[in-house]
């Protein structure tokens, strides 16, 4: 036979080719888990490599396009529950990440003042041995604390962090993620005992509130989201749901949404409760489900029939009486029905209030466990790790530790850094500067120098998702369990780079003692198999071998796991298994909130962008030239003023102006609309990097240095509309 | 006012035209010979009974015809005794060693705003020597003539294939 | 093509998946500030109304390769043509830059490179080889991805059958979250882009000029008296 027949066969033979129809992309050949090095290409052969998005938290499943030997697109994994072969703007960005002209090539030790941008190349081994030595020494002393500082992990990214700061001694684990929600996943944890986004049936939907959540553009998973109303307006012959959108400003979610309701920012709250006192008062909600699956619903209804009138709602809302009544009855009459919070509402001091509110409203129309309704995550049967003595310590918001009395870096001799950049996304008047001058030793795992790794002393380059083994579990997702697969597309890393997990793995190995013991693997690639033999155990879902070598090659091949078997299940986890009507969160919504008495301040809103989510995604060349939905903003910032109040303050669309908090202030072009609340301005997060590439650093401006950190244990991140500003308008010379 | 055309002034206009016209009948000109890493002979390997398809084995299936990785070269190579073996067969060895492969100086391109497909002219039973000349007998790789896109579209237009542009143009 | 307006919300995944698969670079921000940004498929934003009663449809605007196209009476040159299958294709080395297909065109969707396009290295590894990159002084625009359409002809007579609907997936189409834009032969009755251009929602831009789009848009639907009360399943 030909020589280049036998390496063909071996290829289909050892993946058993047929498998592949199901996940191969109309037009590609296979996709092909075994490694071709990139010598050995094809020119004009298309290969697809499963691999894991990593941009937002919606965790698509993506196949990458290789050609000649490089990475040229992504495609949605037509297989991976959350994307269905679809993908988004910053997904398809994707190849400009691993090709960036400024990716950090191999590890830097700082030269110089911290912040002053000046690096020294050094090997693995000596990065490695820094690392280690620091380590060491906060072990010695027990008055030293060692600090890990990621972003909303998930996975065994995840539970590799958590087995490293478990195993250390005095380790605390601290957690940034401006948009992260947190109050929703406290709200679910008080109501139903289920501390996770939760899944929603949308394709069986009619009616979709969304109160806060720009679902479609840049919130929590747009992929999915986006499907799911694409399928809720037009995949069902003869019916057409709705979708409503709460919000001060107009997003491209509130564009794409048959009604908006420009509700005041922080009366989210008050006005879903103003729902839920039109669906009690009318009994219209599901008796049902009241009586058999929940508690406390006596009590819920006694004090919002006293309190949440409609009359008394609408005023301070800014929603007409007419439009909440109308709204109630539509969700009640035209269900199956599903309310969702995120983003600016659940944040501040009634975003708790408001996640718990919208949790009750759903109960009220009974959504929980029914079809197009709510379910519960589950999650897939990995196999545990080898068991430890010690735990791993809770999670600490980093905010709510920066804004309380006490000195928050007290103790932390050594700060690890991983999937966060709180030097961009935290108020600066959180004290995010002070904090990180406290502290001796400051290491960031990263593939770019951004503003926070600008401020380290030790670079750790990772290697991006296509050059690197990981897994991810997507959350929220879709009810049934799913597990994300992803391997290097390449025989080698672009850069000397390495990922987080295995640096952890080789300075556990030079901790030595019980450090090192408790990580019994050469590479994190095994560590991953290892769990995921649970998987295999299973011997169910989309894939299942007989032996565990060949579920290991085909789950690479298919880019993960997952059951569509599995029974839907909204089972609670409270310890009555009832849904529970929790009112002490509702104890902070007032109806107090009265009209603004300084006429010359505007409630500040700040909202994830569509092209750069919380700004991770700005240093992409695609990205920045992307016509920004609403306001068509490229490579730049603006503010957002409504169209009456700038004719007011005299500024006309382009027109520069200062706007100035308490705390910071900031320059920048405003864009007159009718899509804005009068007494609001909104700044998009994302731009405004001090540090971040060529096509990022020093480009538009970062709202997040207005936002006031206000003090409070309960905040999980900073308020996103809870700061007043005044908006000048610039004089320009010439 | 009229306009004088000297000779100077339409000079630099002509060798332009001149030399557009270069580029666009191609690439190289026909009769190109570069040298290569190697002094290889496709006539030795030919009267040796080695089909096209042996080294160049991608023709039949995809679009390239594929050059063989020195990997193919040590494969017999490495199995003959030459009494006095030449220079260019121990290059051979040399690139096998350094795990390089030989860099050949490329014979035929075509623009990068072009899409061929061998597979396709090899199915339709074209001999190699039809765009390749008589390589199979020659000691020197020569480029047989210059592929311009009328001499593609004569044969194109006598064989009834596409002459629609996008067929071969990205 | 169709492209269901009720569907799309606007996110932009097309305009980007565009750029990605057809090696559409960035014209950066001095040149985007003056409208020189390149963009195949990009998304029009319409917005009606004073607040708080705003309306905005979002519209995905692609070259919509005309039975009757503007552009291919203009080019002095004929570097642009319409295919056998319907396709306005543009040939770039025939083209000399006289831009008149950009007036011409009333979609305003040809794009001409006023610069060289440029990849800050190692940027230029992303692109993907079966689409040529372009040159200073040459117009461009969306090609419906002609090169997917070529591998899957390629493809179906490998393997000695027809196209069937659904093999072809421009860049746009695939990428998109709300499976708001789908593709295929409006020759065949039997395809989906055929059935959609049917709907009641289905409108031709721009019809009454006489160009002949083959880009049907479906119109928002309205969601009143389409959905009963509460079913009890």
């Amino acid at each position: 036979m030909k020589r280049r027949d036998f390496l063909k066969n071996t290829v289909v033979t050892g993946t058993a080719g047929v498998l592949f129809d199901a996940c191969a992309p109309p037009g590609s050949d296979q996709i092909i888990p075994i490694l071709i090095p990139e010598e050995e290409f094809i020119p004009g052969v298309e290969e697809f490599h499963p691999t894991n998005c990593v941009e937002c938290p919606g965790g698509c499943g993506l196949l990458a396009r290789k050609m000649d030997g490089r990475l040229v697109k992504v495609e949605g994994n037509p297989a991976h529950p959350i994307s269905r072969g679809a993908s988004c703007a910053r997904g398809q960005a994707l190849p400009q990440a691993m090709y960036h002209p400024d990716r950090v090539r191999g590890p830097l030790i700082r030269e110089g003042a911290r912040g002053a941008g000046q690096w020294r190349n050094v090997s693995w081994d000596d990065a490695i041995e820094r690392l280690v030595s620091e380590l060491a020494a906060v072990q010695e002393d027990p008055n030293n604390t060692l600090a890990f500082l990621t972003g909303a992990l998930r996975g065994h990214r995840l539970d590799m962090v958590r087995r490293f700061t478990s195993t250390l001694e005095a380790t605390r684990h601290l957690v940034h993620e401006p948009f992260g929600d947190g109050a929703v996943l406290r709200a679910h944890a008080l109501t139903t005992g289920v501390e996770e986004f939760f899944a929603y049936d949308l394709e069986n939907a009619n009616y979709l509130v969304t109160v806060g959540a720009s679902v479609l553009d840049a919130s929590r998973s747009p992929v999915r989201f986006g499907r799911g109303v694409g399928h809720l307006r037009q995949g069902r012959p003869g019916r057409r749901g709705k979708l409503v959108a709460v919000q001060p400003r107009l997003s491209t979610t509130a564009a794409a949404a048959d009604e908006w309701l420009p509700a005041r920012p922080g009366s989210e709250a008050s006005l879903v409760l103003a729902l839920a006192h039109v669906i009690l008062r009318d009994e219209l909600y599901d008796t049902g489900f009241i009586e058999n699956r929940t508690s406390g619903f006596e009590e819920f209804r006694a004090r919002v029939l006293a309190d949440f009138e409609p009359e008394l709602v609408a005023g301070m809302a800014g929603v007409s009486v007419e439009t909440l009544e109308r709204v109630a009855t539509e969700m009640a009459m035209y269900g199956p029905t599903i309310v969702i919070a995120g983003d600016a509402a659940v944040t501040g001091p009634r975003g708790l209030g408001t996640a718990v509110a919208v949790d009750h409203l759903n109960a009220l129309l009974g959504g929980f466990g029914k079809k197009g309704g709510i379910f519960f995550n589950q999650d897939p049967p990995f196999s545990e790790w080898p068991s430890l003595e010690t735990v791993a310590p809770a999670p600490e918001a980093l905010f709510a530790n920066l804004t309380k009395e006490s000195d928050a870096s007290s103790g932390i001799r050594a700060l690890l850094i991983s999937d966060t950049n709180p030097v961009h996304t935290l108020p600066l008047s959180a004290g995010i500067h002070s904090f990180l001058s406290e502290i001796p030793f400051v290491a960031c795992f990263t593939s770019f120098v951004d503003d926070t790794a600008q401020m380290a002393d030790l670079i750790l380059p990772e290697s991006t998702p296509f050059e690197r083994f990981d897994d991810d579990v997507p959350s929220p997702s879709v009810g049934i369990p799913v597990a994300t697969l992803s391997a290097p597309m390449f025989s080698r890393p672009l850069y000397d780079t390495m990922s987080m997990p295995d640096v952890l793995l080789r300075v556990a190995a030079g901790l030595g003692g019980t450090v090192a013991e408790a990580f019994p693997w050469a590479s994190y690639e095994e560590a991953l198999r290892a769990a995921w033999s649970g998987l295999h155990a299973a011997s169910r879902g989309s894939v299942a071998e007989s032996t565990e070598r060949r579920f290991w090659t085909r789950a690479l091949a298919a880019g993960g796991w997952w059951d569509e078997d599995v029974a839907l299940n909204a089972d609670c986890l409270t310890s009555d298994g009832l849904y529970r009507f929790e009112l002490s969160a509702l104890e902070s919504i007032g109806l107090d909130m009265t009209a603004a008495g300084d006429t010359s301040r505007f409630t500040l809103h700040v909202y994830p962008s569509t092209a750069f989510g919380d700004g991770r995604s700005a240093h992409l060349p695609f990205l920045q030239e992307l016509a920004d939905p609403m306001t068509s903003v490229r490579w730049g910032s603006v503010v957002e003023l409504n169209a009456s109040t700038a004719s007011e303050l005299n500024i006309s669309d382009g027109d520069l102006v200062e706007i100035t908090s308490d705390t910071g202030s900031l320059r920048v072009r405003a864009q007159v609309t009718q899509g804005l609340r009068p007494d609001v301005v909104a700044l998009s997060a994302g731009q405004g990097h001090g540090e971040y590439g060529r096509y990022a650093r020093g480009r538009g401006v970062n709202p997040f240095s207005l936002l006031q950190a206000t003090t409070g244990s309960d905040l999980f991140e900073a308020p996103l509309q809870a700061t007043t500003v005044r908006v000048i308008k610039i004089e320009e010379t010439g | 006012m009229t306009r004088e055309y000297s000779t100077r002034r339409l000079l630099p206009s002509l060798i332009l035209l001149l030399l557009s016209c270069m580029v666009f009948t191609g690439c190289s000109k026909a009769g190109a010979s570069p040298d290569q890493p190697i002094a290889f002979s496709h006539r030795i390997h030919v009267e040796n009974q080695i089909d096209c398809s042996y080294c160049h084995d991608y023709y039949e299936d995809y679009d390239v015809a594929g050059m063989p990785p020195v990997a193919t070269c040590v494969d017999c190579h490495s199995l003959m005794f030459e009494e006095e073996p030449t220079a260019d067969l121990e290059k051979i060895f040399e690139f096998a060693d350094a795990g390089t492969e030989i860099p050949w100086v490329r014979l035929y391109e075509l623009p990068k705003y072009t899409h061929f497909s061998h597979k396709w002219h090899v199915r339709a039973e074209l001999e190699c020597q039809t765009c390749h000349g008589e390589i199979g007998t020659s000691d020197r790789a020569v480029q047989h003539m210059v592929y311009n896109m009328d001499w593609c579209l004569t044969c194109h237009e006598e064989q009834a294939a596409s002459v629609d542009c996008v067929t071969c143009h990205k | 093509m169709a492209i269901d307006l009720d569907r799309c919300d606007g996110c932009e995944a097309c305009v980007v998946a565009c750029r990605a698969e057809n090696n559409v670079a960035p014209a950066g921000p001095e040149q985007a500030a003056i409208g020189r940004a390149v963009e195949w498929m990009r998304v029009e934003r319409h917005v009606e109304g004073e607040f708080p009663n705003v309306r905005t449809r979002f519209v995905p605007v692609l070259c919509v390769h005309c039975d009757d196209a503007p552009c291919v009476s203009v080019c002095p040159v004929s570097a642009t043509y319409e295919n056998p299958e319907g396709l306005n294709a543009q040939i770039h080395p025939r083209c000399i830059g006289t831009r008149a297909c950009a007036q011409a065109c009333p979609y305003t969707v040809r794009y001409f490179n006023w610069g060289t396009p440029k990849w800050d290295a190692p940027l230029e590894q992303t692109i993907n080889p079966d689409v040529a990159v372009r040159w200073k002084g040459i117009m461009e625009k969306c090609t419906f991805c002609v090169q997917r359409i070529r591998r899957a002809k390629d493809e179906a007579r490998e393997g000695d059958r027809p196209i069937a609907d659904g093999d072809v997936q421009p860049a746009c189409a695939q990428a998109c979250p709300a499976e708001a834009i789908v593709f295929g032969d409006l020759d065949d009755p039997e395809s989906a882009v055929s059935k959609l251009s049917e709907s009641p929602r289905a409108e031709r831009p721009l019809e009454e000029l006489g160009t002949g789009p083959r880009v049907f848009y479906l119109k928002e639907g309205d969601w009143r008296g389409s959905v009963g009360p509460q079913s009890s399943d």
